[in-house]
């Protein structure tokens, strides 16, 4: 009866792993306790009782499934400020570069660059915009009770901000394709390369953070209810 | 609990659990029982539900929690209070203290209620 009941709390919080096995092995203790304590002779009888004093496993996982939601969005919204932060390090540091090797950009590409240039800008301080608005929210008392309303918006600040973040980044891909291109290969073009790879690296693990956190998000909206 | 005495009991389990784990560190069965003991069984609450209670302040970095082995061999979850922990118990109390002697003295001068004739 116990390990049906486990199953079923487990299955209840599959969508999130690391939860639903630590909740399995807090029950199941609590559980086990409980039949020992029981003064009831007959075992099924004692097992039936624990579990009822434990209540219904949709009723448990909708309480876990707030918990673990708020917990995402704080994770997501930490991950969105950090990569903003990294993003913007590693565009300085190509920047430092070439203006320590006076590399400059190519006259013939200048007019493009400088519209390319204009749209990265404007996408990577709406992405910096976004993600101090990201940091507020999460430092919000109200994030902590699960406010839903709160985390419905610190999920839609979370795209918007990886949309103009990923923005930035093609932008920051097509300036240094223009800047490299036509150049000799040297060592001189790893290091905006190094940096490149490091923006769509960062970008692209945000982005599926974002993902993997709205698909988490749609599964417990079934236990939470409308 | 049911119906209005489990909603005012909910409304409070945050502060119960930390008052329960002011005594000293415990699992969630012991918790639970410590509860029932010295609320002289009044507070009779689903016990599935003090588990997101304790994960929630253990998120809000009120408790902290480790694995351990009983002496039976069981291993289990033991939860402490933290220092943040304490000092919110400390304030939660204090306005609960406020509170129970403000709506005291208020039924007190009420008195009890006469039906008509």
């Amino acid at each position: 009866m116990i390990p049906a009941y486990l199953h079923n709390l487990e299955r209840l919080l599959s969508f999130d792993r690391a939860l639903a096995r630590r909740v399995r092995q807090e029950a199941e203790v609590h559980l086990l306790e409980a039949v020992a304590a029981d003064p009831a002779a007959d075992k099924s009888e004692a097992e039936r009782r624990a579990i009822a004093g434990f209540g219904e496993p949709k009723e448990i996982a909708a309480q876990f499934a707030t918990i673990s939601l708020v917990r995402q969005a704080r994770s997501i919204a930490g991950t969105v400020v950090l990569i903003v932060f990294g993003i913007f390090i590693a565009m300085k540091a190509r920047l430092e570069w070439y203006a320590v090797t006076q590399w400059t950009m190519p006259t013939d590409k200048k007019s493009i660059a400088d519209v390319v240039l204009f749209v990265d800008r404007y996408a990577f301080w709406t992405s910096v915009f976004l993600g101090v608005l990201v940091y507020l929210y999460m430092c919000r008392r109200e994030l902590l009770t699960g406010s839903p309303r709160s985390l419905h918006h610190i999920y839609n600040l979370c795209v918007v901000t990886t949309g103009a973040l990923a923005v930035s980044v093609v932008g920051d891909g097509l300036l240094t394709a223009l800047q490299l291109h036509g150049a000799q290969p040297c060592s001189a073009s790893i290091p905006p390369l190094l940096s490149m790879i490091f923006e769509i690296v960062g970008v692209s693990f945000l982005g599926l953070r974002v993902l993997s956190v709205m698909r988490r998000a749609r599964l417990t909206a079934s236990l939470l209810g409308p | 609990m049911q119906g209005m005495e489990g909603e005012m009991l909910k409304g409070h389990l945050d502060m119960i659990v930390l008052a329960a784990l002011s005594a000293g560190p415990a699992h969630g069965y012991a918790i639970i029982e410590h509860i029932r003991h010295k609320s002289g069984e009044a507070f009779d609450l689903p016990e599935g539900t003090v588990y997101p209670a304790l994960h929630r302040l253990e998120q809000a970095g009120l408790l902290s929690s480790r694995w351990t082995t009983a002496p039976s061999g069981r291993r289990r979850r033991v939860y402490v209070l933290t220092k943040r922990g304490e000092r919110s118990l400390a304030s939660q109390s204090e306005v609960w203290h406020k509170f129970a002697t403000a709506i005291g003295g208020l039924l007190a001068a009420t008195g009890p209620q006469r039906k008509p004739a």
